[in-house]
């Protein structure tokens, strides 16, 4: 399956060089990334190289989501760092 | 221990006394503290009887990392009830260096002259301001700089202020001398004005700054805390809590024309990137510090179309507000407007939400910038219609008899639909603040006390209830020692407990915090309750439980009886 990720804020540095879709696709700001069916958000992660200490939340299709829910083909996934403040 | 100085107004008797509060009250811990005790309950807002506290940071001037803030607290005339706001800046450091832990200002004179209050080193004295009476914020900062030179720090207030309108800030001005950051929800503007003091000058005092009893680890701590912040927090050094559009538009979550929608069409042209991107070419900067120390930088200098300096400290909050809210989608007409909003010294949410209901009354049109920057201009001549607006959407929406008004206990909401975040709805709901996002904002992804908790889904009502309550005691923790950017987690309280027993040379536990936080959420609940503002006011505007914000469908559906056993505790 293939789903869109949209990175936000400077975790689009900690992918560059640093995960299997950029060595492998060249990861961009809003990338596809194709996943073995069933994959959950934590495995979106996992592929993407992104510790989870650095993710504040993902959004899943406009609303937050949990790590272990699990994506389908054509998806829109957003990664946020942890902020603070606000 | 530091002092607590005494200015009355009326006599301009000047006193000062040994602090004999608890060592770890400081900032909102000692002005609530200070307003619980002294202040009637009941009394007029702007009258005799309120008092304005102004107390910085317990660590304020020492070595550690975001501690130079300043609370400064009084009866609001918005609310009616307690206020609390505070502010970076170069205020915190410049009072600390006098040894003071709260400048109390009482009374009211019995004439309209304007003054101006100087602390120096040589002492505290009333001088006449009659000149910069009716003159914005940037003008009085730049002839009180003119007259004292370039190192004093300011506080002052613009004809906002002095017209004692109930939206009016206190500006504080920054490290650049810019009066860009304010003390900004509650109308304390307002009460400075009440006591006719155009601007409060402090010129930095020879008092060594405050030393911890344990150096060594102090300095460890501070080291450690700030690496850790400084590469935690990278995101806001490159793009500014601007970037919390994408956050609040990712969950549906951005005020959108008066609270119509939660998702703007223009949103990507008003965030944190596109504002990077477009000071990048114009010389202005991301991760600018608002205060010494701040290892965060999270506030901007933003530079016009035409390469000059227009506007600092451009924030999220202003941004929606003053932006999607209004139907504004251009960064440089939000900065314009938000510049006007710090020259006249108005809160930039109370300021949105009113012309953001306004705009419902058709008064001026959605989107209509001109018509918006023509508004302001109102609100500070003193127009009735600008007025009506200065005096907050409360008012405006009762003047011009629209009933989808975004507040409670008087208070707008800020620039988060509560709809979409039902545990910052839950904070807007229950703080003794009225609504206030930085009492306890349950931005997504947020835990409480206990990290391993589950998470908390914004958009459903489960665990909102216990989710703000702890975010509200953070809240009151960090307002008594840091900037709330170091982070709303159980961490931080455990770092803090570290950092305050190396300072103080006691121990002071993660426990010992938590019950401080719930302590002065008490006090001032207490306080709301004494003044005439029933647990019954806990409720959010009816509109949010009954329509659905478009175009995710949520409504407010939080329970009631939750909500009434917010103070459980």
């Amino acid at each position: 399956m293939r789903v869109k990720v949209t990175l936000h804020g400077h975790l689009q540095e900690l992918l560059i060089g640093n995960s299997a879709a950029n060595r492998t696709a060249g990861a961009t700001r809003d990338s596809f990334v194709t996943l073995a069916e069933a994959s959950t958000v934590e495995d979106l992660l996992f592929y993407l190289g992104i510790h989870k200490n650095h993710v504040g939340f993902v959004a899943l299709n406009g609303a937050m989501t949990v790590g272990d829910a699990c994506l389908q083909n054509g998806d829109e996934v957003s990664i946020f760092p942890v902020l603070a403040g606000g | 221990m530091g002092s607590i100085l005494r200015v009355n107004t009326r006599t301009h008797v000047i006193t000062s006394a040994d602090n004999e509060a608890d060592p770890l009250l400081a900032g909102r811990g000692l002005t609530s503290t200070i307003v619980c005790k002294e202040v009637i309950p009941t009394c007029e807002a702007l009258g005799r009887f309120n008092k304005l506290v102004i107390a910085p940071a317990l660590l304020a001037g020492s070595t550690a990392v975001n501690a130079n803030r300043v609370s400064i607290g009084a009866k609001s005339p918005l609310t009616g009830g307690i206020k609390e706001s505070n502010v970076g800046g170069s205020l915190a450091t410049a009072l600390s260096s006098h040894g003071m832990n709260a400048l109390v200002i009482e009374g009211v004179p019995e004439d309209s002259s304007w003054w101006v209050l100087e602390i120096s080193d040589e002492g505290i004295r009333f001088v006449p301001a009659d000149d910069l009476a009716g003159l914005g914020n940037y003008a009085t900062v730049e002839r009180i700089h003119s007259r004292y030179g370039d190192e004093v720090a300011v506080m002052c207030i613009g004809p906002a202020g002095e017209m004692g309108m109930f939206a009016a800030t206190i500006a504080v001005t920054d490290m650049e001398r810019r009066p860009s950051r304010h003390a900004g929800r509650g109308g304390l503007g307002a009460v400075m004005g009440s006591k006719r003091l155009k601007a409060i000058v402090v010129r930095r005092g020879s008092r060594k700054p405050p030393q911890p009893k344990r150096p060594e680890l102090f300095r460890n701590l501070v080291g450690e805390w700030a690496r850790k912040l400084a590469e935690e927090k990278r995101s806001l050094a490159l793009y500014g809590n601007a970037q919390i559009v994408d956050t609040a538009a990712a969950v549906g979550a951005l005020p959108t024309r008066n609270f119509r929608s939660g998702r703007f069409e223009h949103a990507s042209e008003i965030n944190g990137a596109a504002m990077a991107r477009i000071q990048k070419v114009r010389g202005g900067r991301m991760g600018h510090r608002c205060s010494p120390g701040c290892v965060i930088r999270c506030s901007n200098v933003y530079h016009g179309p035409d390469g000059n300096y227009l506007t600092s400290g451009l924030e999220y909050e202003s941004i929606g507000m003053l932006g999607s809210n209004l139907s504004i989608g251009n960064l440089d007409d939000i900065a314009g407007i938000e510049r006007k909003c710090d020259d006249y010294g108005l809160d930039t949410i109370e300021i949105g939400a009113a012309i953001g209901v306004a705009m419902e009354a058709g008064i001026v049109s959605f989107g209509d910038v001109p018509g918006v920057l023509d508004l302001l201009d109102q609100i500070a001549k003193g127009t009735i219609l600008g007025r009506v607006l200065g005096n907050g959407a409360a008012i405006t929406g009762k003047v011009l008899g629209v009933r989808r008004v975004p507040v409670v206990k008087g208070q707008s909401l800020a620039s988060f639909d509560p709809r979409a975040m039902k545990g910052t709805g839950v904070t807007y709901a229950t703080s003794p603040m009225g609504a206030d996002h930085t009492a306890g904002n349950a931005m997504p992804g947020r835990r409480g006390l206990d990290p391993q908790q589950p998470d908390v889904l914004p958009h459903l009502p489960k665990g909102q209830v216990e989710l703000s309550r702890d975010l509200q005691i953070m809240a009151a923790i960090l307002d008594c020692y840091m900037c709330i950017y170091v982070g709303y987690v159980r961490e931080t309280v455990e770092k803090l407990a570290g950092l305050l027993s190396a300072y103080l040379g006691t121990q002071v536990t993660p426990d010992d915090l938590v019950n401080l936080g719930r302590r002065i959420l008490k006090v001032e609940r207490d306080f709301n309750v004494a003044a005439g503002i029933a647990p019954g006011a806990d409720r959010l505007p009816e509109f949010f439980y009954t329509e659905p914000l478009e175009p995710d469908g949520y409504v407010f559906d939080v329970p009631d009886n939750e909500i009434d056993r917010f103070y459980d505790f």
